[in-house]
């Protein structure tokens, strides 16, 4: 019964789509060479299908009563069916056995990258590459792209050795992830979670066009700002055929790096339990126990013949009457200390028991072999340990190496950014003293000008004058403006170093993560609902009543939740998260954002959505439009 | 709302909406049908029957429109009433309102399969109300199983979900027997 419950498990997640990717080759692999298998995936698959019929037959009644007469009731789907359905009815089109592929199951839970408003969407940008050479690409952001040489190739696999073009956009918060469209939910075991994105971006190359692929064995690197440091994130792609993101493993914060080193470094690769015991000579008056055990339960000692227990006589004292005792029951367990022991002796005719701490003894000849074979045996563990040891040693210089590349990039990517900065601040300057200069020639050109008529009159009575003040004008100008720079270069050494000093933690944590192919890469950590209220929800615009679909934007985690009519009875926010509700219809951006006056212990509450008006023409205005909300 | 709406909201699983406009339908095959001589609570039956139908065709991921929404659910309708009048020994023609555009074999074909598969409807009666309740509450209500748990009076969600199991464990059993009549019928 269990293994028979254990398969319904098992096929129920495999049809809701929860298996990981070497999950469902593994079931698919089962369906394909197990026919009674396949039948059962067959019927279970009929069986959702019924179920679903069943559901959709009340909701018909539903609203047969509502339109034509009767009592109004309503039936609320699950999400689980609307991806469950695509697979249902291919079933029933084919009505064949091998039916549910890999492509035919992503179908039927398909998300995709849908921009909520028309013509707007997160702009991307572009650069140029060598690609037969390794390339390092610098974004605004703070991002940046390391491309290995040779990493592209065409369609056909063939190596692209030319300048190629790369098309790049990052998501930076949850404004570009919902004016991107990105779907943000994540199905696993059976669960709806939604991300809580750390980083993401979108990447491409082509050439003439046409788009490339990155060459087998080559990775690019992505070093993407983030404002969490945190190692609970993995690497996910969205995959827009199966319309899923794909789990990719990790990616890899510096502070991970650093943790990863340190449990490696705690881990005790010496094993006490393996370590061979130094046999010892029984003393010639020592007091010893001749005992029977299980060379299962102590391996250590297999092998060695005519072992003897000695009692420690200093931790455990020999007790008057303990020998003249008939004990009825022995019990050997492991001592505290390495090759000790603990001897318990019971009598339960005497109603007494003892117990000492003993070492395995041996005398004579026992001795010497026990001798030969323990040093065989520590030469083994010594080697192993050895190995055990080497591999911890590359594990960590490895992770140290890696350690020291993100560190030198992140540092560089810093102090690029600081130098950005001050430099910035430097042209600024020199702007707005070029603007100034050029304010006091064209207020002296207005005065020249004016006194155009009296100056032509005196000129000849005060030509050489005038040349001469003009050059000690210029000369003052240019002692001035040389001072400025001075003072400009000095003040831009030292800002530059303070902010270098001064960059603030959150400035400083970067992602790093390698692709392969290219597309929608993040990093996520899945997470479910938003918890701390619940609200039975209704949202209402003034000129269009209720709203069927919304989105509530969590700043704080930079997520975004869907929820459309059906879960507005659950309506779950925490409302210590920075909140706020989107969505759009037609031209309009409907939103809300008073959290703060949905009173504290209401259980109902009418979201009255405003609007802002479009139509929008741009990414910049919708986003300072959001910003602003 | 636009047919592309109506579609929309089916695929999304938002079938109340879309139901409540297709019903705007029901007046008009309610007189045709009853004009043909059927019964009025018949009509009632044929039009959910047909709603059924389209629903679940709309459904399909790869579904194209190749006529107007109202053309396609006469034209299942239409479909279900022949079949009524043929049941009911009457020989009669129900006028509706169908584009030429509408494909009748593959939507006659996909009927077919439909009636056959509800036979399996009786397996879901079967398998008890306690079942039912887990798997509607866990398939259609979307609760989680610890909700389940709480609310249906099992001691755990480990409890819960073992009962869910054995519910489906069940009925995939009773289903494999009618499977093999249905599956020699559509053979």
């Amino acid at each position: 019964m269990r293994q028979e419950l254990e398969e319904t498990r098992y096929i129920e997640e495999f049809l809701l789509g929860i298996l990981d990717s070497e999950e469902i080759k593994a079931f698919e692999n089962k369906l394909n060479n197990d026919y009674v298998f396949a039948g059962k995936v067959e019927n279970q698959l009929i069986l959702m299908d019924r179920i679903q019929t069943f559901a959709l037959r009340k909701s018909i009644l539903s609203a047969h009563k509502r339109n034509v007469g009767g009592k109004n009731f309503h039936i609320r789907y699950n999400w689980i069916f609307k991806f469950l359905k695509p697979i249902i009815i291919l079933a029933f089109a084919t009505g064949g056995y091998y039916i549910w592929n890999n492509s035919r199951l992503a179908d039927s839970e398909k998300y995709t990258i849908h921009p909520p408003i028309k013509g707007i969407d997160v702009p991307f940008q572009y650069k140029k590459v060598n690609s037969s050479k390794a390339s390092v690409i610098n974004f605004k952001s703070g991002t940046s792209l390391f491309i290995p040489m040779n990493a592209f190739v065409d369609a056909d696999g063939n190596p692209v050795n030319e300048i190629v073009d790369i098309k790049f956009r990052e998501f930076s918060d949850d404004i570009d992830i919902y004016l991107a469209g990105i779907p943000m939910n994540y199905n696993e075991r059976g669960r709806r979670y939604y991300f809580e994105s750390a980083g993401m971006s979108e990447l491409y190359a082509c050439k003439n066009g046409k788009n490339l692929k990155i060459a087998p064995g080559k990775n690019i690197e992505v070093v993407q700002k983030s404002y969490t440091s945190s190692i609970a994130f993995n690497l996910y792609r969205f995959d827009t055929l199966q319309g899923r993101w794909i789990n990719k493993g990790k990616d890899l914060p510096t502070d991970g790096i650093e943790l990863a080193i340190d449990n490696i470094k705690n881990l005790n690769t010496s094993s006490n339990s393996k370590l061979p015991i130094k046999p010892k000579k029984a003393k010639e008056y020592g007091l010893q126990l001749e005992l029977k055990f299980e060379t299962e339960e102590f391996p250590e000692l297999e092998g060695f013949k005519g072992v003897l227990f000695e009692v420690d006589e200093k931790a455990s004292p020999y007790k008057e009457g303990d020998g003249e005792t008939i004990w009825e029951d022995v019990k050997i367990t492991k001592g505290n200390k390495h090759g000790s022991y603990k001897v318990t002796l019971s009598s339960e005719t005497e109603g007494k028991n003892t117990s000492y701490i003993v070492y395995p003894v041996y005398e004579g000849d026992d001795y010497q072999n026990a001798e030969k074979l323990y040093e065989s045996r520590l030469a083994q563990y010594n080697k192993k340990l050895a190995i055990k040891e080497e591999k911890k040693k590359q594990r960590i210089l490895k992770l140290e190496q890696e350690r020291r590349r993100v560190d030198s990039i992140n540092k560089a990517i810093e102090e690029r950014n600081a130098i950005r900065r001050v430099e910035k601040r430097r042209i600024d300057s020199m702007n707005a003293i070029i603007i100034k200069r050029n304010q006091e020639i064209r207020e002296n050109q207005l005065a020249n000008n004016l006194n155009y008529k009296r100056q032509d009159v005196l000129r000849s009575r005060f030509t050489k004058q005038s040349v001469k003040d003009k050059l000690v004008f210029n000369e003052v100008t240019k002692e001035n403006l040389l001072k400025h720079q001075d003072l400009i270069e000095k003040t831009w050494n030292i800002n530059r170093k303070k902010e270098i000093a001064q960059l603030s933690t959150k400035d400083k944590v970067y992602r790093t993560y390698q692709i392969s192919e290219f597309g929608i890469w993040n990093t996520d950590t899945p997470s479910r609902l938003p918890k701390g209220k619940v609200l039975n929800a209704q949202f209402l615009f003034e000129e269009t009543g209720n709203i069927y679909e919304i989105n509530l934007i969590d700043r704080k985690i930079r997520s975004v939740f869907k929820y459309s009519e059906k879960n507005y009875k659950r309506f779950q926010y925490n409302p210590n998260s920075d909140n706020a509700i989107w969505t759009v219809r037609g031209n309009q951006i409907l939103y809300f954002n008073d959290f703060d006056s949905i009173p504290e212990k209401s259980l109902d509450f009418t979201f009255n959505l405003k609007a802002i008006e479009g139509p929008f023409e741009t990414y910049e205005e919708v986003r300072k439009l959001l910003e602003e909300l | 709302m636009s047919n592309q709406k109506i579609i929309e909201l089916i695929k999304k699983g938002e079938h109340s909406l879309a139901l409540d406009v297709l019903y705007q339908n029901y007046p008009a095959f309610k007189n045709s049908f009853i004009k043909a001589g059927g019964k009025k609570h018949d009509a009632d039956d044929v039009f959910q029957d047909a709603l059924l139908i389209f629903i679940k065709k709309v459904s399909i991921h790869d579904f194209q429109l190749t006529c107007s929404i109202n053309s396609f659910l006469f034209g299942i309708c239409k479909n279900l009433s022949l079949e009524y009048f043929r049941k009911t020994g009457k020989v009669s023609s129900i006028v509706l309102d169908i584009d030429e555009s509408f494909n009748m074999e593959e939507t006659e074909a996909f009927i077919e399969k439909e009636r056959k598969y509800a036979a399996l409807d009786k397996i879901l009666k079967s398998v008890g109300r306690k079942c039912m309740e887990i798997l509607e509450l866990f398939y259609i209500s979307g609760l989680k199983m610890v909700e389940i748990a709480e609310k249906l009076g099992f001691k755990s969600e480990t409890s819960a979900k073992t009962q869910k199991y054995k519910c489906i464990a069940k009925a995939r059993k009773l289903t494999e027997k009618v499977m093999l009549d249905i599956k020699a019928e559509l053979a």
